[in-house]
């Protein structure tokens, strides 16, 4: 980031164009995704680890379109307040957002997703619509330190663009 | 994401429980005057004083939903109002506010 601002107070984050584009693609609430489930299937088993997001960034909260091998509170909130969330930062700086040890990650070391539920690394890429907006992130979290390849953040752009893909030819008025 | 760097990060995300942010977020998306539009139809809708500042769960709650139900714009307010009030609320309910609060077990 060019910038000291905390992702998530970016005018990015609540810019006009970028949550109407997640309204118009239905992508604000609750629906079935089978496509994208199956497309986070297979970043979790390719890249081994135990938690795959879609997460769409909303102005207030992050909210998990799909969302696989999450337990307890975050489960159920299908979300987080914009605050904790990694995926700001993918929509704020557009690019993969990548965290080896969130232990020792000065950008996110005191999150509470890190202090108290465990997270340790994640790897997210931009879901960027074909009109250029970033939606949020396609990721894939786990709870040990590790290394994510040049290939892995391949794999998982490859996967964010068949997963923009379903997500517009769903559109609701497509 | 909360990060390092300064910002009422941890605070912002449990305390949830004012019309502002509510408000901000639909002006945002509407415009002032459609925004206070449609806090006073939604507090009409669910029995609640659309000047109060601070509103209980319960009237919150019920408030993101009327704001889901009406789709389009409103809905994505009414998805972070409601993500936001169920981690208070989750959190609360597991006693491990405060540990959120100061970042320690």
């Amino acid at each position: 980031m060019s910038d000291k601002q905390p992702p998530h107070l970016h005018e990015s984050i609540r810019d006009r164009e970028r949550l109407q584009e997640i309204v118009d693609l239905g992508m604000a609430s609750k629906h079935q995704h089978p496509a994208l489930e199956e497309l986070l299937d297979t970043a979790r088993h390719t890249l081994q680890l135990p938690i795959g997001l879609v997460s769409i960034v909303l102005d207030g909260a992050q909210f998990f379109a799909v969302q696989q091998g999450l337990s307890g509170w975050l489960e159920k909130a299908g979300g987080t307040p914009v605050e904790w969330s990694f995926c700001t930062n993918v929509v704020v700086d557009e690019k993969p957002f990548i965290v080896t040890d969130a232990q020792t990650d000065e950008r996110v070391k005191d999150n509470p997703l890190v202090t108290q539920e465990g997270i340790r690394s994640y790897a997210g890429v931009p879901l960027k619509t074909s009109k250029g907006v970033v939606l949020g992130s396609f990721c894939v979290i786990g709870s040990e330190a590790r290394e994510f390849k040049e290939e892995d953040v391949r794999l998982l752009r490859e996967l964010a663009a068949k997963a923009i893909r379903a997500i517009e030819q769903s559109r609701p008025d497509a | 994401m909360l990060n390092a760097q300064e910002g009422p990060s941890l605070t912002d995300a449990l305390n949830p429980l004012t019309r502002d942010p509510v408000i901000a977020s639909l002006k945002s998306l509407v415009g002032e005057v459609e925004a206070r539009r449609i806090w006073r139809d939604i507090c009409r809708d669910v029995d609640a004083d659309p000047n109060s500042e601070n509103l209980d769960f319960e009237t919150l709650e019920r408030i993101a939903e009327r704001l889901t139900d009406k789709g389009g714009a409103l809905s994505l307010v009414g998805s972070s109002l409601a993500i936001r009030i169920h981690t208070y609320r989750m959190l609360s309910s597991a006693q491990r506010l405060e540990a959120f609060l100061g970042g320690k077990q």
